[in-house]
């Protein structure tokens, strides 16, 4: 025992989700400010934060006692606490089993769960929301005394009466009463602060959170709200003084705190547990597999290829990993057996053995990609293999993998998210009664960041300018949500983690629903990690699904395609991809990448490779774009510091770009071995002190000179990869994902219609929206048919080398009126309006947007139908399927007189509201004669335009980015559409200060600025003027 | 049953800062014990601050009685809550 006289019991962090301050590590600094030998995490019904709790705790001298408070049925509430790895097990148990069998409801106990899962738990009686301080309240005595008695049932070595001094006015009385009873009972006492805050001042902080939590604003009245600020993390001294009268209940937390020594297997690998073939090993059967791939594979296994397999599989085999390699195997092989389109992505890449078995498509010796970046033998880590599932199919992958690997073993990761920005200004200030109206202003222009940065972006914004007033209630509101920065907020499903364990997962993690209705883990990816736990991660990834309805309705039409045969120098595919015109191609379509694209002029993969590893913010931070493209082109000399390293950067024209490059570079020229070389590279890519580069350079320089490298190019290569380290991508991952996107400019480039039908049945997905995709299918040539009732299927579909837009794609109807259409029109077609109103029981409004979507168009002009409609429903008469009360005459209504006819501007109109495309033209259309007036030139003509010269363009803005830059500044690129394609807007800082409301909050933009001419095919804007399409447009028919 | 009068008082501490007297109205309370002591927090969005309160027995002139009084951080200064009779 120290002489901390003092250990905190309860204690809450902010994983008690809008109700606590502290996060865990904080608690534990607190700790060991006090030297206390231990303290607690109690939060209610959840161990979110006790992995990193217990993580912050190690090293730190405070033992980490995990608990956690918990709800009875009753409301009340109740303290456990573990006292070891059984009891923490159990907690795990117990918080499981109230979380899913109470699925949408807040998790309540009775005391019989808590018994069957007591054991090796301390209970303490809980704090002034406890049954027991209620009955006291009320002078219940017996029940109160009834209470305790069930509950010693439970804990007969292990519970104690829980008393906390809050300072309030009923405190003395209560604290007399429960140790009165206390004392009858023969039970010890036990103090705690039921700590919710770190300091006092927190506490205007606390009382925010949970008027956000229980969604109430701070007038008004609520039993959660403290009605004073002691509930934080007082020393020793604070709480001795406390407890003055009853010093046996501080006393007994040190007590508490001796009985609790929980050590929790962390750094142990716990590997699903793989049924094996008789008589075969891991090791054995991975090998027979392995051979059976490479066979498949290369038809005949060369040397290479058996070195490196036989390397391989040695350090696979020495990690202790085969296990979870042939774990990953099954899954991807019951996703090739099912026909689910797959593929690994990742640095799993980077090995042979994964691409051996299928588990990645891409050939890591044709592409020089490097095991050791995947799995590094002198660094014992987790592998991690991430792997992509048709997303209309993922879900029969995870159902075969809880059969597989059983239910009690395989849950869906948590993730916890937190409070940012835009959540905190949205619910402090609904909780401050600020007019939402306001707030929705506010909201508007600001970025996705973390709240503690609103200030800074308020400062340096120029769209938040004036947007946030000085003074009261501004300044508590920023202050309250900078404060709450990064808080959690609530548990979620992560997107495709998987965890899948060897032994019950409830040993070790404690599970609960998600708001989706999933089984997910309390615990996150980096937790589940801690604790020696596979975690995969099963993606869903649409661009698969896409291209798998792709060739599906080629197979239909009688093409037949095999992806995996497909030459991987197609001139198409690149001629589409030079052509910049790659909306809708996975990983190829950003308006960076297209820009890219058109400057670097691909003509075979490992440019596309190239395009994907340079467009990303490393690479674009550490200027390895230009001149790479300046090298491409035979515009800057391509030097190598050391011949050596010419066979390894020569196709990449002496540009370090790929992860892989630099752990080749270190053992070529320094002789590392490439797991050093592996390290050499993590450690680069982290804030280092001078000291330990100094020592890293030395260690490098001495093997090059080893190898008879002159020290001068040693240092010198050392400084570029260090200076590139942090910046280069994994080419594995480019490669997998290049993979793929070579099949969809493959499918783009030959079946366009087919690829952008099947792109517009699987969104959201990619870079631009619908109505986009439909745009450039009309740029492609592609004849667009609208809605039709007797034609439109259920989704997009291919007709006559167009593509026919489906009813889904139309506001108001459901899976059900389109199945009733469907049904209907399959006995035959609809002859008329009137038709389909006697065969068809549809609400009006539905009724009423097949109308105006002009879906009868081919049966009577909108206007007339819109008039006949009235009259059905006025009449209140009714069909077969009984939507009226009467029965419907078999006559048609009298045609109404003849209506003004729909024009182009409310057909455009119309499409918009109903269905977010503009199918009879693009609304730009509607200003061209204005923009000609003005002297706007169309996206076609700007393309004849010279680098420097004046332009002025217009268009709908369709993306908006600010990526990191090398110089740091914010630039806006900003891309617009007009009627015949894409313009790419740079908008620079100066610019920004004028316009930035503009560029991030004004959808039809006409634009004054430079043409920028980077290449064949890419061409900019950079923006100096910025207009408000709409409002100019109105100046200028005032004017005309 | 009280009787509020939330008036400022002068409170006394001994040395050994336990509070000896009050007065109130000009008038000298002596107090003889503390009952019960607790805090409230004011409203914090009406920058109202923390009140420290006691519920005390005072005797002058030979009567005793029960006195609510407490202490506003923010102003620095002693109130008499209530009376009780």
């Amino acid at each position: 025992m120290t002489d901390a006289g003092f250990v905190h019991l309860h204690v809450h962090s902010n994983f008690s989700f809008k109700d606590a301050t502290p996060h865990p590590h904080e608690l534990i600094k607190a700790a060991a400010f006090y030297e206390m030998p231990a303290v607690a995490l109690t939060d209610h019904t959840t161990l979110a934060g006790a992995l990193r709790f217990y993580q912050a705790a190690q090293g730190s001298g405070v033992r980490p006692i995990i608990g956690t408070e918990l709800e009875l049925d009753s409301g009340h509430h109740l303290t456990l606490l573990a006292e070891n790895v059984n009891g923490y097990s159990n907690l795990c148990r117990l918080l499981t089993e109230l979380h899913l069998s109470q699925p949408n409801q807040l998790p309540q106990a009775n005391l019989e769960i808590i018994h069957r899962f007591s054991s090796n738990l301390i209970c303490l009686s809980g704090c002034a929301h406890s049954q027991l301080s209620q009955d006291l309240r009320e002078n219940k005595h017996q029940e109160a005394k009834q209470f305790l008695q069930h509950l010693h049932e439970s804990f007969p070595t292990s519970l104690y009466v829980e008393l906390e001094n809050p300072l309030l006015k009923e405190t003395p009385a209560l604290l007399n009463g429960l140790a009165k009873l206390a004392g009858e009972l023969n039970l010890p006492i036990v103090a705690t602060n039921n700590v919710h805050m770190l300091r006092r001042t927190d506490h205007a902080v606390r009382d925010m959170l949970t008027c956000m939590g229980e969604n109430i604003t701070i007038y008004q009245q609520h039993a959660r709200r403290h009605p004073n600020g002691e509930r934080f993390f007082k020393g020793p001294k604070g709480m001795s003084k406390l407890f003055a009268d009853f010093p046996d209940a501080i006393q007994n937390t040190l007590q508490i705190a001796e009985r609790c020594n929980l050590i929790l297997p962390l750094g142990e690998y716990r590997f699903p547990y793989f049924t094996l073939p008789a008589g075969q090993t891991a090791e054995s059967y991975l090998r027979e597999l392995c051979e059976q791939g490479a066979k498949q594979r290369y038809g005949h296994i060369n040397r290479q290829v058996r070195e490196r397999m036989e390397h391989e599989l040695k350090i696979i085999a020495d990690l202790g990993f085969c296990e979870y390699f042939l774990v990953v195997w099954d899954i991807v092989n019951f996703a090739k057996r099912e026909g689910i389109r797959c593929a690994g992505r990742g640095s799993a890449a980077d090995s042979l053995v994964a691409y051996l078995l299928y588990i990645t498509p891409v050939d890591p010796i044709a592409h020089e990609l490097l095991f050791e970046r995947f799995l590094n033998p002198e660094r014992k880590g987790m592998p991690d293999i991430d792997l992509d599932f048709d997303s209309n199919r993922r879900d029969e992958v995870l159902a075969y993998v809880y059969n597989k690997y059983s239910t009690n073993k395989v849950a869906m990761v948590g993730t916890v998210n937190t409070i940012s920005a835009r959540s905190a200004l949205r619910e402090v200030a609904k909780a401050m009664s600020l007019p939402k109206q306001e707030i929705n202003r506010l909201a508007r222009f600001l970025p996705h960041i973390s709240a503690d940065r609103m200030e800074e972006a308020i400062d340096n914004l120029p769209e938040l300018h004036g947007q946030f007033p000085k003074g009261e209630p501004w300044d508590s509101l920023l202050k309250f949500c900078q404060a709450m920065s990064d808080f959690p907020r609530h548990l979620s499903v992560h997107l495709g983690g998987v965890v899948i364990s060897r032994e019950a997962l409830t040993d070790l993690v404690p599970l609960q629903w998600s708001a989706k209705g999933v089984v997910i883990s309390q615990y996150d990816k980096d937790d589940i990690e801690a604790l020696g736990l596979v975690k995969m991660d099963l993606l869903g990834l649409r661009i698969l699904s896409a291209v798998d309805d792709t060739l599906r309705a080629l197979q239909q039409d009688g093409v037949k395609l095999n992806l995996d045969d497909l030459p991987l120098n197609d001139p198409a595919t690149y001629a589409l991809l030079r052509s910049t015109k790659t909306v809708g191609l996975f990983q190829l379509e950003s308006p960076g990448m297209r820009e890219l694209l058109g400057k670097l002029q691909p003509t075979e993969f490992d440019d596309i490779i190239a395009n994907i590893s340079l467009m990303r913010p490393g690479p674009m931070q550490a200027n390895m774009v230009a001149p790479f493209v300046r090298r491409r082109h035979g515009e800057e000399e391509v030097l190598y510091i050391h011949p050596s390293l010419e066979p390894i950067l020569k196709s990449t024209y002496g540009v370090i770009i790929y992860q892989e490059q630099v752990l080749q570079v270190a053992s070529t020229l320094a002789g590392f071995t490439l797991g050093q070389a592996d390290m050499l590279r993590r450690f680069m890519t982290h804030d280092r002190s001078p000291e330990e580069i100094v020592g890293l350079e030395g260690a490098f320089v001495k093997g090059a000179m080893a190898k008879d490298v002159p020290e001068e190019v040693a240092r010198q290569t050392f400084k570029q990869l260090a200076a590139f380290a942090a910046y280069g991508f994994n080419k594995a991952h480019a490669a997998t994902f290049g993979l793929t996107g070579y099949y969809t400019a493959y499918l783009k480039a030959h079946y366009p219609a087919y690829f952008l039908t099947a792109l517009l049945n699987n969104q959201p997905m990619g870079f631009y929206p619908p109505r986009v995709i439909l745009h450039e299918a009309r740029l492609q040539g592609i004849l667009i048919h609208p809605i039709d009732i007797n034609a439109s299927q259920q989704d997009y579909c291919v007709e006559a080398g167009g593509i026919r837009i489906g009813l889904r794609a139309l506001a108001g109807l459901n899976d059900q009126h389109i199945e009733d259409i469907c049904a209907a029109r399959m006995q035959c077609p609809f002859t008329s309006f009137h038709d389909f109103m006697w065969r068809v029981s549809l609400p009006e409004r539905a009724v009423q947007n097949l109308i105006n979507i002009g879906a009868f168009n081919r049966m009577a002009p909108i206007a007339t139908l819109r008039a006949e409609l009235a009259s059905y429903y006025e009449r209140g008469q009714t069909h077969p399927n009984g939507q009226f009360t009467l029965a419907i005459p078999m006559q048609e209504p009298k045609q109404p007189s003849q209506r003004r006819p729909v024009n182009l501007v409310e057909r455009i109109q119309a499409e918009l509201e109903l269905t977010g495309l503009y199918i009879s033209a693009h609304p730009l259309l509607l200003y061209r004669q204005d923009l000609q007036q003005l002297g706007a030139v169309d996206s076609h003509l700007l393309r004849t335009f010279q680098d420097g010269e004046r332009v002025r363009v217009a268009g709908i803005i369709i993306s908006r980015q600010t990526p990191p830059t090398k110089s740091k500044q914010r630039v806006i690129f900003l891309t617009i559409e007009d009627e015949l394609g894409l313009i790419d807007v740079s908008v620079f800082p100066r610019t920004q200060q004028k316009y930035a409301q503009l560029a991030m909050g004004c959808a039809l933009l006409m634009i004054d600025g430079v043409v920028r001419r980077t290449g064949p095919e890419s061409i900019s804007v950079n923006a100096e003027h910025l207009f408000d399409l709409r409002r100019i447009s109105r100046i200028n028919n005032q004017i005309t | 049953m009280a009787k509020r009068y939330n008036e400022p008082i002068q409170l006394k501490l001994s040395p050994a800062r336990k509070p000896e007297s009050f007065i109130w109205r000009g008038r000298r309370y002596q107090i003889s014990g503390v009952i019960r002591r607790w805090k409230m927090n004011g409203n914090w969005w009406e920058q109202q601050s923390q009140r420290f309160f006691a519920l005390i027995t005072a005797t002058r002139q030979g009567s005793s009685g029960q006195y609510e009084i407490f202490y506003e951080f923010g102003r620095r200064q002693w109130y008499l809550r209530s009376i009780y009779d």
